[in-house]
């Protein structure tokens, strides 16, 4: 079993703008309204970067900025772990096109924007962060590699790690074959056991057996909740909104799965 | 830190298949770069290809992996006794407190490059046997060595570009040291693709003849392919002798610039610094340095800067990425195991195509490999992102793979 504190969280996706108003979305007291999504933006970058950089990226640096803003941390000393689902398939896609055609001109931003850790890369750019960052995936279970990467480095050096979930749609013909649903991106820093200003405790525990992953309870969020792979973090966020004690079970591969327990402070 | 046993170890790459075929090929200083005859890639550059990855069949009921990048995999499973090592940890420490972290950096794109190409011309849909999830996505390669060596604990891709089947190991350390498993398999695979290729050409960074890392007259990198696979355990709960130790790790970002590392080498330094701290050693304890040293004139010498600062000028290096080709993602893996091969042979493996040491890297860098006796090796894997990751591998007690020997 691993224990760590929760200090801040930042969130993006539909109908669940910033972490205030979005977790009043998942706790039930605001209605749940898709229409009333602004575009994220990022403020630590600058605007040619921002033009630049795909969706996805202003995605993962708006909810990583709003979580340690919340957690009242300085984001140069933090170490990062970035959990992408399946990467910027529409900068991947883009590629594949051109690789396609006879002339085969793919262009050198789309090449290096197109690696997994383009997004945590251009973080630690806007952060000035030199501190371990990392790119991880598990396909569908990336939520539960992640935490448990972020929680087991938090144990590791004692410092708090920033935890970043990004997934966003891509174009047809990737949507076709991996579809996304809609963006959604979320930001939780962690800490050690005990430290100040904990919004809440998180314990995790790697268990064998098989379970099923727990849907939101908005049932408004179940399309989301099946296809973005973020959106398995959405029932850990909503027990924290609510400020209820809140046991999780969250699948990891075929035959085990994470144990989670949130205790708000 | 706790060092850490590496009790198996296998590698694939350009040189050969099988830890013993890396070490007899530098030690006859034998380079594995060819033109390129990949596909139908029209580039003149020179490439690291693995022999027998087209012959290689995954298991009938895990076809469905089918892909460059997985057949990559399965050589590593198949090489150097690893899948009887990985069976034998599994059944004592049980399949779910055995994790599996792999690091790839383009996992097996070609099957979306081959699926973009055959699209329907009309609608644009891909082919119907186009399976996205089991070749093409990041985690096709965890997801089938998982499956193929039925690993039920925690499987992880990282993918940081060039320095991912590096940091797997940092990971790995994270989660035993946390309790969360016994041991873990860690490594990767990256493969020969159209996208690097043409992407690394539009970046102007492929040298058209074989890779020269730290030559004066260098034009650039060489890509190659390759996959490796270690299992890493409590020293004191490990069954078998270990070939080598990991003392340490370093991990650190450069805050530079997506594409070009820091010009003085700043991050390359954060992480040998690092990896020196948690092994608790000096430089001085470090008799040899396999640099990341791509061929790019740009991170030879901003790496260069970095180890100077560090270890001063008298340290012995190299890169041994013109021999193999630069295995992007696998690189950490790869050159893990070239280092591995380096403590266990006692060997110093040369800088292959090395003529005119470049002026601005003062270190002893020499063409050719020599008997050495060698203690700590440091490995460098610096990435697109300015994600760097640095290891310090010690001497295991256990004989090391001989030619020819049991596989």
């Amino acid at each position: 079993m691993i224990e760590t504190a929760l200090l801040g969280v930042g969130l993006h996706g539909p109908g669940m703008v910033g972490w205030p108003d979005g977790g009043d979305v998942l706790a039930g007291r605001t209605p749940y309204d898709a229409a009333d999504t602004p575009a994220p933006r990022p403020e630590n970058l600058s605007p040619r970067e921002r033009r630049r950089v795909s969706q996805a990226v202003r995605l993962a640096l708006a909810v990583g900025q709003e979580a340690v803003g919340h957690a009242r941390v300085d984001p140069a000393d933090l170490p990062s772990v970035f959990g992408w689902a399946h990467g910027d398939g529409t900068t991947v896609q883009r590629i594949l096109m051109e690789l396609s055609t006879d002339e085969r001109h793919v262009s050198p931003k789309d090449f290096h924007h197109s690696v997994h850790n383009v997004a945590v890369g251009y973080w630690a750019i806007a952060t000035g962060c030199h501190r371990a960052c990392t790119s991880v995936t598990a396909a569908r279970d990336t939520f539960a590699s992640a935490l448990l990467k972020a929680m087991a480095q938090v144990h590791s050096d004692g410092d708090p790690v920033l935890l970043v979930l990004c997934d966003t749609p891509f174009p047809e013909p990737l949507n076709t074959v991996c579809p996304v649903g809609a963006p959604l991106g979320i930001g939780l820093v962690l800490a050690p056991a005990g430290t100040r200003g904990a919004k809440a405790g998180l314990t995790a525990d790697f268990a064998a057996g098989a379970v099923e992953p727990t849907p939101p309870d908005l049932p408004a969020l179940h399309d989301l909740w099946r296809q973005n792979a973020a959106a398995r973090a959405l029932p850990l966020l909503a027990g924290l909104a609510r400020a209820e004690a809140t046991h999780l079970t969250l699948p990891y591969g075929d035959r085990a799965h994470l144990d989670l327990a949130l205790a708000p402070c | 830190m706790t060092p850490l046993a590496i009790t198996a170890l296998s590698s694939v790459n350009a040189l050969g298949t099988g830890l013993a075929a890396t070490a007899e090929a530098l030690r006859a200083n034998r380079g594995a770069l060819s033109p390129n005859d990949y596909e139908d890639a029209r580039i003149d550059t020179h490439i690291g290809r693995v022999d027998g990855v087209e012959d290689v069949r995954l298991p009938p009921e895990l076809a469905r992996f089918d892909c460059r990048n997985n057949r990559l995999a399965e050589m590593a499973i198949r090489a150097d006794g690893f899948e009887a090592a990985a069976a034998d940890a599994i059944a004592r420490y049980g399949a779910h407190r055995v994790a599996l972290i792999l690091g790839t950096s383009t996992s097996g794109v070609r099957e979306g490059e081959r699926a973009f190409a055959n699209r329907d011309p009309a609608t644009d849909a891909l082919p119907a046997d186009f399976r996205f999830h089991e070749t093409h996505d990041h985690h096709a390669l965890a997801w089938y060595v998982a499956e193929r060596l039925g690993i039920a604990g925690p499987a992880m891709t990282v993918s940081t570009a060039c320095s991912s089947s590096a940091k797997v190991f940092a990971d790995a350390e994270q989660l035993i040291a946390a309790g969360l498993v016994d041991a873990a398999i860690v490594g990767g695979a990256d493969s020969l693709c159209l996208m690097t290729l043409y992407g690394f050409r539009s970046l102007e960074l492929l040298d058209t003849g074989p890779a020269k890392p730290n030559d004066a007259n260098r034009r650039g990198i060489s890509i190659g392919e390759g996959a490796g696979l270690a299992l890493v355990e409590r020293p004191t709960l490990a069954a078998r002798p270990a070939l080598a130790r990991l003392l340490g790790y370093g991990e650190s970002s450069d805050a530079h610039h997506m594409s070009a590392p820091h010009p003085q080498g700043l991050g390359a330094e954060l992480s040998m610094r690092e990896a020196l701290h948690r092994a608790g050693l000096n430089p001085a304890a470090v008799d040899y340095i396999n640099q990341h040293g791509t061929g790019s004139t740009q991170n030879d010498r901003s790496e260069a800067q970095a180890i100077a600062r560090i270890f001063g000028h008298a340290i012995a290096c190299s890169s041994t990425k013109g021999a193999t080709g630069h295995t992007l993602g696998a690189a950490g893996i790869v050159e893990t195991a070239i280092c591995v091969a380096a403590l266990a042979h006692g060997l110093r493996p040369g800088n292959a195509n090395l003529e005119t040491l470049d002026p601005e890297i003062e270190m002893a860098v020499q063409p050719e490999s020599a008997p050495a006796e060698i203690a700590v090796a440091l490995m460098n894997s610096f990435g697109f992102g300015g994600s760097n990751c640095s290891l310090l591998l010690g001497r295991g007690e256990a004989a090391p793979p001989q030619p020819g020997g049991a596989s």
